[in-house]
């Protein structure tokens, strides 16, 4: 039989566990926009031991499998968004403003087309040799747009590493605490780390037996293990946009995951580095070169008007590497005009065999490997880059799509309902109004037994 | 399925934002008309695009050649005319100087008036182009075509230049055709007339009466042949001026923006911003109402 102290100790347990529970709901709506917090709930069991209720701590309400798609879904989706984000701005530079390079090749053969009407004229020789600069410099232009995308890219690999770092070390030090007590709000923030860090770099985090999180990035780079953080180190070559190296760790253990990646933003980065930067800069590289081949042939062909044999046109390096922005007008020609080869050889001064010569280049397929002309080619870089910026930008609305799912059914699990919490909270205060009532009630019988005494 | 406030809110701030997108993508169609400003906006349909502007640039281009060319031709007519006048004028003198009423006196008048006809009409068959190219010389279009005496310096070739993609029209009549090349040699019989007046030979000035007939029939068929040209030349220009209006079809088709559909999609993406703000303000006093 339970004595009144016996009675006053379980009321007061009793009431103990209820304000747990009101204070695990106070938490909850305190956090009801705190990102990546999971609502915390108190299971009340019997104390078998001592007789009435007992507070079984607070529980996280979460679903490892779907935070482990969440983390898979934040790595794709964060290659996507850095691609769009990349090639939307590569696209904007080299397609808007008046200088885009499909018009201004086209405009050079538009100069040549009014030259023939009057080869001689010095100011239509002049303004063929602007619009030839005007081409050249167009090139370079786009070969600076491209460099510059590159190195843009480079300069944020660089950060998104940092980034990464401080990420893998929150992780890293979220272990070494909660490997010593259960802290609910750290493992949230440590859970938000890890997603955060999925959309970086992409990859996968589970929970070892010990506790402790295990952040494996895509390609198997282990960046996290335990209290151990294996750095993201990015390198770069000032001179070459189109290169980068990201290794994992140092010293011995250092290994180069750049290829590996292929998800996080980072990844989308290093993507549009070694694939989009380079393969654009290359192609722009042999649409110059195989354009300026091609005018220069025809050009020593033909003859200027004084009777000499036509002078190379543009200056280009021996092969196609860096020819986009070293293209530039025979300085000669630039001088004097008139030596514009507009003519066939060994005819009269006032023949167009020449420009005619030169203008046939527009119709011929030139780049592409024979199978375009210079300005189709343009044409088809420029829109090959905004394709995969559409392709980038579809993947991103997908995977965005995608994320909201998740999103709404980690809500649907761990989210916190203000309504839900209110009502909990009253059943709560109830039950503790109850053990407070008890508790006096006992009391009282006890203030009568020792008055009576 | 558990949805929570919070969640809720998330959503429609979402939605919200993808509306506003949207609508500015919208205006911006409605204000320019134009649906495609850059590749990436639909890669397809901005190639066609550009193809059709450039198309458009080398169809001004043509058209300001060939206007030029037309120009050109109509100078070369005008002096062909002002030589067929000159040499009818020459013709009157010989026939009058083939005369047996005329007397010394005034066959000497007559060589003189003629010798300052041919001058005329040596500056006429030199005449030359805005750009300052001799419009009979050939191909040799640096140099006057004739000099003093009526020798032909220039060549007989006839410049063709690109009137469209790959189609080329003649744009120049040589000087050639004034010569012994093409059938009498124009100057030199007028010379023979003048010289005849001033020897004053009726015999050898009436001889050259039917070369002088003959050399008006060669200066008008040169003039037809600029004619031809120039006509020809404006035949393209016409089939240039309905291209532009093709071109401007097919930019329209290629990146242009239906006004009537951009103008619906703006209203109905206005509703929709309104009807995402309303339901924000619903969900943040339900919010307000349980706190």
């Amino acid at each position: 039989m339970t004595s009144l102290i016996g009675l006053l100790g379980l009321g007061g347990r009793a009431y103990g566990a209820h304000s747990a529970g009101v204070a695990t709901i106070g938490n909850n709506v305190s956090n009801v926009s705190t990102e990546g917090y999971s609502r915390q709930r108190v299971d009340l069991s019997a104390n078998l031991i001592l007789g009435g209720v007992r507070a079984d701590g607070a529980f996280r309400a979460e679903d490892f499998l779907l935070s482990m798609q969440e983390r898979d879904n934040a790595g794709s989706l964060g290659f996507a968004s850095s691609s769009t984000s990349a090639l939307l701005g590569l696209d904007g530079a080299l397609s808007l403003g008046p200088s885009a390079l499909p018009e201004q090749i086209s405009n050079f053969f538009d100069g040549l087309n009014a030259l023939q009407g009057s080869p001689l004229d010095g100011a239509r020789q002049q303004d063929v040799v602007q619009r030839a600069n005007a081409m050249a410099e167009s090139f370079s232009e786009a070969a600076n747009s491209i460099s510059g995308a590159g190195h843009d890219a480079q300069f944020r690999a660089n950060l998104l590493a940092e980034q990464a770092n401080e990420l893998a070390n929150t992780i890293a030090n979220a272990n070494e605490t909660l490997a010593l007590y259960n802290d609910p709000a750290l493992a949230d923030k440590r859970d938000l780390a890890a997603a955060e860090l999925a959309e970086l770099v992409g990859g996968q985090a589970r929970i070892d037996s010990d506790g402790k999180m295990r952040f494996v990035a895509n390609g198997g780079a282990v960046l996290v293990d335990g209290n151990t953080v294996n750095a993201l180190s990015v390198t770069t070559d000032p001179a070459n946009p189109a290169a980068v190296t990201i290794t994992a760790g140092t010293g011995a253990g250092q290994r180069d995951v750049t290829q590996q990646l292929g998800a996080g933003r980072l990844g989308g980065e290093v993507e549009f580095i070694t694939g989009t930067i380079a393969d654009s800069l290359a192609q722009l590289d042999q649409l110059a070169f195989d354009l300026a081949t091609a005018l220069n042939g025809v050009h020593a062909s033909a003859q200027a008007s004084d009777g000499t044999t036509g002078l190379p046109l543009f200056d280009i390096p021996v092969g196609p590497a860096g020819a986009a922005s070293a293209i530039s007008v025979n300085q000669v020609i630039v001088d004097d005009p008139s030596l514009l080869a507009t003519g066939t050889l060994g005819e009269p001064a006032g023949d167009i065999g020449g420009v005619t010569s030169l203008l046939s280049v527009r119709e011929a397929l030139t780049s592409g490997g024979g199978t375009r002309t210079a300005t189709d080619e343009a044409i088809h870089l420029l829109a090959g880059i905004g394709r995969l910026a559409t392709d980038a930008q579809s993947a991103q609305d997908l995977h965005t799509a995608r994320g909201d799912m998740l999103a709404a059914s980690r809500d649907a699990l761990s989210g916190v309902s203000i309504e839900e919490e209110m009502l909990r909270l009253s059943e709560f205060q109830r039950a503790a109004e109850a053990a407070s009532t008890f508790v006096s009630t006992v009391d009282q019988m006890l203030a009568n037994l020792i008055s009576t005494l | 399925m558990r949805i929570t406030e919070t969640r809720m809110l998330h959503l429609m701030g979402g939605r919200t934002m993808e509306t506003q997108s949207s609508i500015a993508k919208a205006a911006t169609k409605v204000s320019t008309g134009v649906a495609v400003n850059r590749p990436s906006d639909d890669p397809m349909r901005w190639a066609d695009g550009m193809r059709t502007k450039l198309s458009m640039d080398r169809r001004d281009a043509h058209e300001s050649t060939v206007e030029r060319a037309r120009d050109n031709l109509t100078r070369t007519d005008v002096a062909l005319s002002d030589m067929i006048d000159g040499l009818s004028r020459i013709r009157e003198l010989a026939i009058l100087g083939a005369s047996d009423s005329y007397d010394a006196q005034g066959r000497t008048a007559a060589a003189t008036e003629i010798a300052e006809l041919f001058e005329g009409m040596i500056a006429s068959a030199n005449a030359q182009s805005v750009e300052g190219e001799f419009l009979l010389g050939g191909s040799e279009s640096d140099t006057p075509p004739f000099d003093p005496a009526g020798v032909y310096q220039g060549n007989d070739v006839a410049r063709e230049i690109e009137v469209g993609d790959n189609l080329y029209k003649q744009a120049s009549v040589p000087g050639s055709l004034l010569t012994a090349a093409s059938g009498l040699d124009i100057f030199g019989t007028i010379s023979s007339v003048q010289g005849a007046l001033a020897a004053d030979d009726a015999l050898a000035t009436r001889a050259l009466l039917d070369d002088l007939v003959l050399a008006v029939d060669q200066l008008s068929y040169a003039r037809t042949e600029a004619g031809v040209a120039s006509s020809s030349l404006e035949q393209s220009l016409g089939t240039l001026s309905d291209l532009e209006l093709s071109l401007a079809e097919s930019l329209e088709t290629s990146v242009g923006a239906d006004p009537i559909e951009a103008a619906t999609l703006l209203a109905n993406l206005g509703n929709q911003l309104e009807a995402s703000r309303l339901v924000s303000e619903r969900i943040i006093s339900m919010m307000a109402l349980q706190g």
